[in-house]
């Protein structure tokens, strides 16, 4: 029973109304007296709710202001940038990075993946200068995050960019092309956390 | 410094300046999008702290090297402002409230060791191909062909 919160699609149809519909549809025609009384249904619906809300709680906590941290990490963020525009004449966008790195036949993979492999080698660095940059867990299951990152590599390549590339990098060159995928990627982002955790009630 | 050891430091660091921001914690991430509910601004501020530093830098690289492309953004700048740039940040912006990683801070919580980090940049890598291999498939439907069948596998 607890596996089927894991999967999106099933979870849509967790929300009560929609389950109590559904259970009613199901008691009404084919399941009447055959497989499980309607009483045992109804039981078993308010349980799935009542567990449904509990995972809500537990998802819904707030996070740390961090000012003075995220202001020190973007100017990193801002140096780096900076050093390979001057130092290599590129822009740091990752997703733009990764997508042409992925391409055996363009030229100038190379730095993209000496690149690509810093940020990962940046990555163990963390480990030991500043573990809690890494959650110890995370609470969406592998269907949402395997939809997520295919929305997010379809995305970054069809808009030409993501956070960096166009949100720092962009908006740096005062684009105004950045600037209107920085607004929108952040208004589908606040709708789409919107729709979670307010009208779902809670991450998926 | 050569360009290699340049474009590995700032690998490096950039993935510093994720993690010291926050931006390698999906919950942050998706609080501070969740403007209606506990909304977190910290990200906001690794926002400004990097644009603080970049406007001033790339201004410099600029009057520096005037006639690189990349500099100089002439590359960028070409595409206007269309369908596709709103659609592609549209649906970017969909995966990164569901999943709360973009491309960078995911690559760097790799080192993390989550399966689901795994399973975020695989399908992300996933997306990238679909949309490679995709995007020339759409392209050619719309065009009328003058031979039958369209260039299938030429990314």
């Amino acid at each position: 029973m607890a596996a089927l919160s894991h999967c999106p699609g099933i979870l849509l149809l967790y929300d009560g109304k929609i389950l109590n519909l559904l259970s009613k549809l199901l008691t009404s025609c084919m399941l009447r007296g055959r497989f499980l009384p309607k009483k045992d249904l109804i039981q078993l619906t308010a349980r799935r709710v009542h567990d449904f809300r509990l995972s809500r709680n537990r998802s819904g906590d707030m996070t740390e202001f961090t000012p003075l941290a995220s202001t020190a990490g973007g100017v990193l963020i801002g140096l780096a940038a900076g050093a390979l525009i001057l130092f290599n004449g590129k822009i740091a966008g990752i997703s733009g990075i990764l997508g042409h790195g992925l391409s055996l036949n363009a030229a100038e993979v190379g730095w993209r993946w000496i690149f690509l492999v810093g940020l990962a080698a940046g990555g163990v660095l963390l480990l030991f200068v500043y573990p809690q940059a890494f959650p110890g867990s995370i609470d969406a299951s592998f269907a949402v995050l395997a939809l997520a990152g295919l929305l997010v590599g379809f995305g970054t390549r069809l808009g030409s960019g993501c956070t960096s590339g166009h949100g720092i990098c962009g908006l740096a060159r005062f684009s105004l092309r950045s600037l209107v995928a920085t607004v929108t990627f952040m208004a589908t982002g606040a709708a789409t956390v919107f729709i979670v955790n307010h009208l779902l009630g809670g991450n998926l | 410094m050569s360009k290699s050891a340049a474009a590995f430091f700032s690998g490096v660091v950039f993935a510093l300046g994720l993690g010291i921001g926050g931006m390698t914690q999906p919950q942050k991430i998706i609080a501070f999008l969740d403007v209606f509910g506990a909304w977190d601004p910290s990200l906001a501020f690794v926002m400004g702290g990097a644009l603080a530093v970049q406007i001033p830098l790339l201004r410099y690289a600029r009057r520096r090297s005037r006639p690189s492309p990349a500099t100089a953004g002439v590359s960028l700048n070409s595409g206007a402002i269309d369908g596709k740039l709103v659609a592609g940040a549209g649906i970017f912006g969909v995966g990164w409230g569901l999943g709360g990683f973009c491309p960078g801070p995911a690559v760097t919580s790799l080192a993390g060791g989550l399966p689901q980090v795994l399973i975020f940049v695989g399908a992300m890598v996933g997306g990238m191909m679909l949309y490679k291999f995709g995007a020339p498939l759409l392209r050619d439907r719309r065009k009328p062909l003058p031979e039958t069948g369209g260039q299938l596998a030429d990314g």
